[in-house]
């Protein structure tokens, strides 16, 4: 079922984005001396749009890719996505509620692994940051230990599960955080760059661990990577932003098909292509820069 | 002295970067010193009699350049030691072509005499201002002042310095940089002057040197002290300069030697 | 709130738990922090037995006030100091995403994190000298004082509480709030003495902005029965009252600000 069917028939998707954009407002400070009171009280303001009418829907059970520079939108869609954030415009829809007014409820929905920081109790095991886990969900002590042994299980984490997490290595403390994102069971995670700084085999356990569990669970996921092989192994439909723009939309399939071109065949190299030309095109994304 | 001009202009150039901060800082040093005026005025009451013969007036003043004499004798050198040896920096710092304590007192000492041009002088300025009060300011009273300020500024340091070095055996000088904090405050003299101490505590503190960097300066600008007194404290103060450098050489040959085993 | 209080059980023990690597510190800590503050007992005794009284208030009075603000910046710290010292330095790495991810009420659940047991330093001390100022001024310990100090201590911890919250909110739309944490330090200073003896303006500010007078200075001119030439001579009466709409106040600027958090980083 494409879509469009779905709109026509006006049945709400699992998520929804639409229109949404995001606005910042970045103070600009003047040098010298005697503008030190005027920085204080009057600042030159700048907005800035990181995201710019933005509009997508993603049904229960896909597995979607982000793909982007640094600055393109992603985090920032993300994070609207799972109520950190308010979106200047638009409106989104997460399993039908509204993740920035109800963020409590939206929460319970979610699971969230930023792979640049670390939720662990960085001077115990492991297994005390999941009971402090359990409280905060509130999660069901017998769903509680079938999930911690079957992640354990999965991960491979019998040797570290004791250890505390300092003395732990960058991918022992990301299959750790993965864990942890899932152990209340969210129907939808969101994955930022999971896998950056990790060696081969911990990306390999990481993304076969997802892709499990979209199979069993049927956990909607949404992956940001600038590792390409990540998204080829795990995605099966791709989003492009690119400066607050959705630029491709569409399933892997017909992402390598149209991207595919002469010399390109490598998923890495077309998503350098894609960079360049959105850099080539950059003067028709300066017009949502605005002075204020 | 071209290194002080360096490190002055690297001073400069890091506070003009945090203007801000300067402003905030300045205003607030002024703010303390019109707190502790306030006290001694609530304390000397409506009629202002003369108590252990010290008046009103000399507490004003005594207020305000203690202000400025506590500014100026500081000393970060106790975190600047536990900072570079706990990150290892002190290695490269000791293949300098110059002495460490002389490095470690010059940068001190430079960073001070920023913080006191630009933050205490107009704090102790608007404090004069904002209070009547009259002084008699003679030439060799202000000479001797300058002198004992000198010298507190040299304890200060070598005092600091002798109990920062406990980092390279302990690795951590937190406690003992609080304690000396403590006697710090309790002896100094800059918020309450020795005069007012109780017997025991007065004749503890002939024996310790924190009353030679704020309060006895402080007390030869004040006016309270003859000549002869005034010398008598100059040489204590050397003599506890003496002592204390006497003391830091023996550590801190003996901790250089560790940080060399060890390589920091 | 039950939740809450198990949440916050479980934090402290957690904290505990990982404390027991650095046991050491944690206690030089809690003693470094006892000795500064006797030491600005014995400096206040010092001074004020020098001279008989500040403004009608003997050392001993105004060492009663010193404890009394103390132990109610104590209370509010085990709650709050951390939130304060800690949400700036969230904000800016934009580490407070992690908190808006969870299924939890955001000031609750950042109280119950940011628990901290230190303050028992303050609280003995304080404690303390409470008791040697009580036996030294001749007041006799009934259960009708022992109410009223209780209540004096939780409206002064309210306040206290609440001008914690006002600066950490600030840190969602300000960069910088050290201005503010001076400001908070500088005034608490001032009210550690009998604030009659500062000039109008001084009185009107820590009874009103920064409304440290109800803290200390007005409930216990009250209990002592000072008659000093203070600019608000019936101000005791509303020291509840202030307390509890203050910090209602501040944890509505709180959530108002939380409201303007601009995540940051990637």
């Amino acid at each position: 079922m494409t879509t469009s069917c779905l709109e026509k028939r006006g049945i709400m998707s699992f998520i929804e984005v639409s229109h949404v954009s995001k606005e910042y407002e970045v103070l600009i400070p003047r040098p010298g001396a005697k503008n030190v009171l005027r920085n204080i009280f009057y600042p030159d303001k700048k907005r800035v749009s990181a995201v710019n009418d933005v509009s997508f829907r993603i049904e229960a059970g896909e597995l979607v890719g982000f793909i982007g520079e640094n600055g393109a939108g992603k985090s920032t869609t993300i994070k609207m996505m799972s109520g950190i954030l308010f979106p200047t415009a638009g409106s989104i829809t997460v399993a039908g509620l509204c993740p920035y007014r109800r963020r409590e409820e939206n929460a319970r929905n979610i699971g969230v692994v930023f792979g640049q920081r670390s939720r662990l109790n960085w001077d115990l095991p492991m297994i005390d940051s999941f009971e402090l886990y359990k409280e905060i969900y509130q999660i069901d002590s017998g769903v509680f230990k079938k999930n911690v042994d079957r992640f354990v299980e999965m991960l491979h984490m019998q040797d570290f599960y004791h250890t505390p997490v300092r003395q732990l290595s960058l991918g022992q403390r990301m299959k750790a955080e993965v864990a942890l994102s899932l152990l209340h069971e969210p129907p939808i995670l969101y994955m930022d760059e999971p896998t950056i700084g990790l060696d081969v085999m911990a990306k390999q356990q990481i993304r076969e661990f997802i892709k499990e569990r979209n199979r069993l669970e049927g956990t909607t996921t949404i992956l940001t990577s600038h590792d390409t092989k990540d998204l080829d192994c795990v995605c099966q439909r791709i989003i492009v932003l690119a400066k607050g723009d959705v630029i491709f939309d569409g399933s892997m399939e017909r992402f390598k098909k149209e991207y595919t071109r002469e010399g390109v065949s490598d998923m890495e190299d077309m998503v350098r292509s894609i960079y360049e030309e959105s850099v080539f095109t950059e003067g028709a994304y300066c017009s949502t820069v605005e002075e204020k | 002295m071209r290194l002080c001009r360096k490190i002055l202009a690297i001073s400069f150039k890091e506070k003009s970067i945090f203007r801000f901060d300067y402003i905030v800082g300045t205003i607030f040093a002024f703010l303390y010193i019109v707190l502790k005026v306030y006290l001694w005025k609530g304390l000397y009451g409506a009629d202002g009699e003369d108590i252990g013969g010290i008046a009103l007036n000399d507490m004003i003043v005594y207020s305000i350049i203690a202000g400025f004499t506590e500014g100026i004798t500081k000393t970060t050198v106790m975190k600047d030691l536990n900072d570079c040896v706990l990150d290892g920096s002190v290695s490269a710092n000791l293949l300098l072509p110059i002495g460490f304590k002389k490095y470690m007192f010059i940068q001190s000492v430079t960073r001070n005499l920023f913080h006191t041009i630009y933050g205490i002088v107009p704090s102790v300025a608007a404090a004069m201002l904002l209070f009547s009060f009259h002084v008699r300011i003679l030439p060799v009273n202000l000479l001797l002042y300058m002198c004992s300020v000198c010298m507190g500024i040299i304890i200060n340091f070598l005092y600091n310095f002798l109990f920062g070095s406990s980092v390279i055996w302990l690795r951590n000088s937190f406690f003992l940089s609080n304690i000396n904090s403590v006697l710090l405050s309790l002896f100094s003299g800059a918020f309450v002057p020795v005069w007012f101490f109780p017997g025991g505590l007065r004749a503890l503190s002939k024996f310790l040197p924190f009353r030679y960097i704020v309060f006895e300066p402080t007390a030869i600008f004040v006016n309270t002290k003859s000549f002869e007194e005034a010398a008598a404290v100059l040489g204590m103060q050397l003599v506890w300069i003496m002592i204390l450098f006497g003391a830091v050489t023996l550590v801190w040959n003996r901790g250089r030697c560790k940080i060399m085993i060890q390589g920091g | 709130m039950y939740r809450y209080l198990r949440l916050t059980y479980l934090f402290t023990k957690k904290a505990v738990k990982g404390m027991l690597t650095y046991r050491w510190s944690f206690l030089i800590n809690c003693i470094a922090q006892a000795l500064d503050y006797s030491v600005t007992f014995l400096l206040m005794w010092i001074m004020i037995s020098a001279f008989e009284n500040m403004n009608g208030w003997n050392a001993y009075e105004v060492m009663l006030l010193y404890a009394f603000s103390l132990f109610a910046y104590g209370i509010a710290g085990t709650f709050f100091f951390n939130i304060m010292n800690l949400l700036p330095e969230q904000i800016l790495k934009g580490t407070f995403d992690d908190v808006l991810v969870k299924p939890v009420k955001v000031l609750p659940y950042l109280m119950s994190s940011s628990f901290i047991c230190n303050y028992i330093a303050h609280m003995t001390l304080s404690v303390i000298v409470m008791v040697v100022c009580f036996n030294a001024l001749e007041i006799q310990v009934t259960g009708r004082l022992l109410w009223s100090v209780a209540g004096i201590l939780l409206s002064g911890s309210l306040i206290y509480g609440g001008l914690f919250l006002i600066v950490s909110a600030s840190a969602f739309l300000a960069a910088k709030i050290d201005a503010l944490f001076q400001i908070m330090y500088f005034f608490r200073e001032v009210s550690y003495y009998p604030i009659s003896i500062f000039p109008r303006m001084i009185q009107v500010i820590v009874t009103t902005i920064v409304p440290y007078g109800f803290v200390n200075y007005y409930p216990l001119r009250e209990l002592l029965g000072k008659e000093d030439n203070a600019v608000f001579r019936q101000a005791a009466v509303w020291g509840p009252l202030v307390a509890v709409s203050f910090f209602a106040v501040s944890c509505v600027f709180f959530h108002q600000s939380a409201k303007c958090y601009k995540s940051s980083g990637s």
